[in-house]
């Protein structure tokens, strides 16, 4: 092996490591915010005399950062296959827990918590936009943005150095496309084509998750250029600036300063309407509640079963992704079928989906 | 006499109903620059999500899950219910709900007077009509032709399929894919336009649907020809709910109405939950109410419509139009409408529209109830008459095996193969409906289910559990839906004697079944009783002679429902002496009123109406385009 053909060989695993990290990273928000939204509480369940639901919003708010999330893992995915690298979703050494870091120790700690204003504040600090990209490129990246900047500028490198054709070698019937997508949160962007047109759709693919997520490029403006589906083809804003709507109970315009407070209209939210749930729950705390245990092994078998099917979505059979859009609802269910059972040591708070990948034996 | 205050602007057209037929008309109007108002009589509701959120609660919180379940029935504004159906004896009208019911057999259908209108809890069945459905008269000696062919209402279907986005696929829903024996020789022929398709692909099959796919194949004689025998096959329903967008080959775009289209982008919710609804999820309750508004309604048509008209575009809501006012040469010169300020409270304030063009897009009902509240469109003496609904029989049973129903929309497939045939000159066509929710509206399933173990075996705890899922499971149920005939003694009048509080007239309604679709009907009952045989499926089909919609027919009863398909009562024609407007529904009395809807339709048949009524609304909206370029001017 000639050593430019070692260094390929090197520089295409170093990549295919880092969007592996990506897509670890995309699926690592997905759980907090998923318990989160599945903790506040639905009709009938909380004590009002009007029959309206509270919290729909922001329950909106939230679903639609999350499934965006899951949009980038499927862009992430498109990239990771484009270069003929195997995205790997139910590898349980590289599957997140809680509580957590992302970025390997470098991000912010993620927790898995209940409907509450520190959730929320530590949701927008996973979407905090980066202050320097300077750092980020040079590989000391502290926010998911800088990540992304230097995944970019990884991947050009190595496109300038070896050759478009060099790193694109990636199977095209892996590239997962609308037709595959339940499109909510966007449109799929496929990594196909010529080599060249391939690094074009690859670029733009990192580059939608970056404005969607943070918002970091997009000058002093809350917009992310992302156009909300209808008539009036509203700019969507940029996750960091969606739950700081819900601190403030106001909705932004795509206009509004970055710096400045939202200034469309109200967003109601209700606080108290909401599960207590315990933070980050944990296996051990339904040891002496053989019930609780057994219904959170059924949570954790329908995640298993959902990342089982991704994996094969993303490395085999593109149609196993239509499939598991029942297996999200059991997991919903589930999860709040947990979130309404108190714990048994009688602190008053209620048990959780603990979110772990069972490890077949 | 009380006063009636004038609203300061005169638009181009206004526009009575936000349902299907207006939002269609509003869209087409404004994107070509005229100035439309929309008077609503519902509530002041569906614009924004809270609304449509309220209704979610109220369907939630409501005990009987009706079609109009989740949405207000105000005393300013009585809607029909499907639980005010009672038996009608002799003379005596039966005044329980809002219909007058004068009978001899109920009128079962209902509508919903609200923002979006029917559309908000619609099924989302599309189905185009056949060729043999526009020429009844010349091929069976029945009812009446309609004054244009299948052909000409062609290029108006797709752009109807692509408004409200239905799911389906082209090659599959051609009469001859359908297994439909058709009357005419031609009649698959260019049935749909070369270079055509559906905006998405058909919705999956469910299992219940693969279940009975088993029959396919089997032969059933209809009529007395041999000839006539058919063979089942169980086909996909075209349906206004979001699936798969298809994508054009490479080159060849779709042609829509003979405009090429890209990739159809599904619409979701309205409003801030844009990201919800753009695919259906299943969540199995299109009737009463879709929760994330896969399904279309007409408030996506009219938000686009909004946003194109800008200040040309105005609705006014909580607005009960009154009374169509003449004035020289029979031309209308303005529409008094009651605004009403607090929903609920039957207060209001007179008002009077101008425009330089009339619509009544209300509803076969409610169009006919204005109009003969304001002595309009009488020269026919058609007005108000052969009102046809599609008789809805259900036959139920239970499986041999599970086979999971609750699952998906409320139907995804159907026998199509009764929709035409030689057989039509004695025996009305039927479509059989094959459901997706057990015995839901059958017997109030899975409750009744629950409230028969309990209370008549004494089963609880997990016994009552495993015999509930057990016999849950297995139901399987058939809905038919049987085409009318246009009769003049079918009708809706109004009465002095019964008036809403807000002192419009209620509806008062003659209806019963002729015995050429009582015959449909019990050939109906028939294939179903010989499916459910070849299938293994028990029979636990029940009519009794106590039911509102119970009658005989050859020495058996049945039960029928309505459908909801309120068709016929202002309908098109050739002279004003057999119709009430012309082909492209402009009032033959009136010549700047024009009445759109289901009740423009000549006929029935079998295919549910709401395609083919918006379809219409392109035609008409085309006529009203020219007529106000032209100023009115005949």
């Amino acid at each position: 092996m000639t050593s430019k053909e070692e260094k390929l060989r090197k520089t295409r695993k170093k990549l295919c490591e880092l969007l592996q990290d990506a897509l670890m990273l995309e699926l690592t928000t997905i759980p907090p915010y998923a318990t989160a939204c599945y903790s506040i509480l639905e009709q009938g369940q909380y004590d009002r005399s009007e029959p309206t639901i509270v919290n729909a919003e922001p329950i909106e708010v939230i679903r639609q950062v999350m499934v965006e999330e899951m949009l980038h893992m499927v862009l992430v995915a498109n990239v990771l296959n484009a270069i003929g690298g195997k995205p790997e979703l139910n590898n349980p050494d590289l599957l997140p827990t809680y509580p957590g870091t992302l970025l390997k120790g470098r991000g912010p700690t993620v927790h898995l918590r209940r409907f509450c204003p520190e959730q929320i504040k530590s949701f927008r600090l996973i979407e905090t936009a980066p202050k320097d990209t300077g750092p980020a490129k040079k590989g000391d990246y502290r926010t998911i943005g800088g990540f992304y900047t230097f995944i970019m500028l990884k991947l050009e490198e190595a496109c300038d150095v070896f050759g478009d054709d060099k790193i694109f070698t990636g199977d095209a019937k892996r590239q997962i496309s609308n037709d595959d997508y339940f499109g909510a949160g966007g449109e799929v962007i496929e990594v196909i084509g010529t080599s060249t047109q391939r690094r074009d759709a690859a670029m733009a693919a990192i580059r939608k998750i970056m404005e969607e997520g943070e918002g970091a490029d997009m000058g002093d403006r809350a917009g992310d250029k992302d156009i909300i589906p209808g008539p009036e083809g509203r700019e969507d804003v940029a996750h960091y600036f969606k739950f700081n709507e819900i601190l403030h109970s106001r909705y932004y315009h795509p206009d509004d300063s970055v710096n400045e407070p939202p200034t469309g209209g109200d967003l109601i939210v209700d606080w108290s309407a909401v599960s207590p749930m315990q933070d980050d729950p944990c296996e051990s705390n339904y040891e002496k509640a053989p019930e609780l245990a057994a219904l959170s092994a059924e949570f954790n078998e329908a995640w298993t079963g959902l990342l089982d099917g991704l994996h094969i979505a993303f490395n085999k059979d593109k149609s196993a992704l239509r499939a598991l859009v029942p297996n999200m609802y059991n997991i919903k269910f589930l999860a709040q079928k947990l979130m309404r059972i108190p714990l048994p040591d009688g602190s008053g708070e209620t048990a959780g989906p603990t979110w772990t990948y069972l490890v077949k034996k | 006499m009380i006063a009636v205050t004038d609203d300061d602007r005169t638009y181009d057209v206004v526009i009575v109903g936000a349902g299907f037929a207006g939002g269609i008309l509003a869209k087409e109007l404004v994107s070509d620059g005229h100035s439309v108002l929309i008077l609503e009589a519902g509530e002041d509701h569906g614009k924004t999500w809270e609304t449509y959120r309220s209704y979610l609660d109220q369907y939630y919180l409501s005990l009987t899950k009706t079609p109009n379940s989740p949405y207000p029935n105000l005393p300013t504004l009585p809607s029909p219910s499907v639980l005010d159906i009672t038996a009608v004896h002799g003379t005596e009208p039966d005044t329980n709900g809002y219909f007058v019911q004068r009978g001899p057999l109920p009128f079962g259908s209902n509508y919903l007077m609200a923002y979006g209108g029917t559309s908000l809890h619609w099924l989302g069945t599309s189905l185009r009509m056949l060729p043999a459905d526009f020429e009844m008269q010349s091929r069976f000696g029945l009812g009446v032709d309609w004054p244009f062919k299948y052909e000409d209402l062609k290029s108006d279907y797709e752009r109807a399929e692509w408004e409200i986005g239905v799911s389906a696929d082209a090659e599959e829903q051609t009469p001859k894919a359908l297994g439909i024996k058709t009357s005419g020789p031609n009649d698959n022929r260019g049935y749909f336009a070369r270079d055509y398709d559906y905006p998405m692909h058909s919705i999956p099959s469910s299992y219940v649907d693969n279940f009975f796919a088993r029959a396919d194949g089997m032969p059933i004689e209809i009529g007395e020809d041999a000839g006539d025998t058919v063979h089942l096959k169980v086909s996909h329903t075209p349906q206004g709910r979001n699936s798969t967008p298809r994508r054009p080959k490479a080159a060849r775009k779709i042609l829509v109405g003979g405009e090429p289209q890209e990739q159809f982008r599904p619409r979701g919710s309205t409003g801030p939950f844009a990201f919800m609804g753009q695919r259906c999820e299943g969540n199995s309750s299109c009737i009463p109410i879709c929760p994330i508004q896969a399904k279309y309604n007409a408030m996506k048509t009219l938000e686009d419509a909004k946003y194109t008209g800008k200040h040309r575009m105005k609705t006014i809501t909580q607005a009960v139009a009154s009374k169509v006012e003449l004035g020289a040469n029979g031309r209308v010169s303005g529409i008094v409408y009651k605004k009403y300020p607090f929903p609920g409270v039957p207060q209001y304030e007179l008002r009077r529209a101008r425009g330089k063009q009339y619509v009544l897009a209300g509803g076969a009902v409610e169009n006919v109830t204005l109009a003969l509240a304001s002595d309009i469109c009488r020269s026919s003496g058609e007005l108000g008459r052969n009102l046809m609904d599609h008789p809805y029989m259900m036959t139920w049973g239970s499986a041999p095996e599970p086979v999971g129903p609750f699952r998906g929309p409320g139907s995804t497939s159907s026998y199509a193969n009764f929709r035409d045939g030689t057989f039509r000159d004695k025996t009305a066509a039927f479509r059989l409906e094959i459901g997706n929710w057990g015995w839901k509206f059958a017997a109030g399933a899975p409750n009744s289910d629950v409230e028969r173990l309990v209370e008549q075996e004494n089963l609880y705890g997990k016994a009552l559990r495993d015999k509930l899922y057990h016999d849950v499971q297995r139901q399987v149920r058939i809905g038919t839906l049987v085409e009318q005939l246009p009769r003049a003694t079918n009708r809706v009048t109004i009465d002095p004697a019964y008036r809403t509080p807000m002192g419009e007239f209620r509806p008062v309604i003659s209806y019963d079944l002729d015995d050429y679709s009582r015959a449909g009907l019990a050939a109906s009952y028939d294939t179903c009783a010989q499916i459910f045989q070849r299938l293994g499926i028990r029979n636990h089909t029940a009519y009794n002679p106590s039911d509102a919609g119970y009658f005989t027919y050859e020495g058996r009863g049945y039960t029928f429902f309505g459908a909801g398909h309120l068709v016929g009562t202002h309908r098109i024609g050739t002279d004003k002496h057999n119709s009430v407007t012309n082909d492209k529904m402009r009032a033959w009395d009136h010549e700047n009123l024009w009445l759109v809807g289901a009740g423009s339709m000549p006929t029935i048949a079998t295919s549910n109406p709401t395609l083919t009524l918006s379809a219409m609304a392109y035609r008409a909206a085309r006529a009203i385009k020219t007529a106000v370029r032209k100023g009115g001017a005949a």
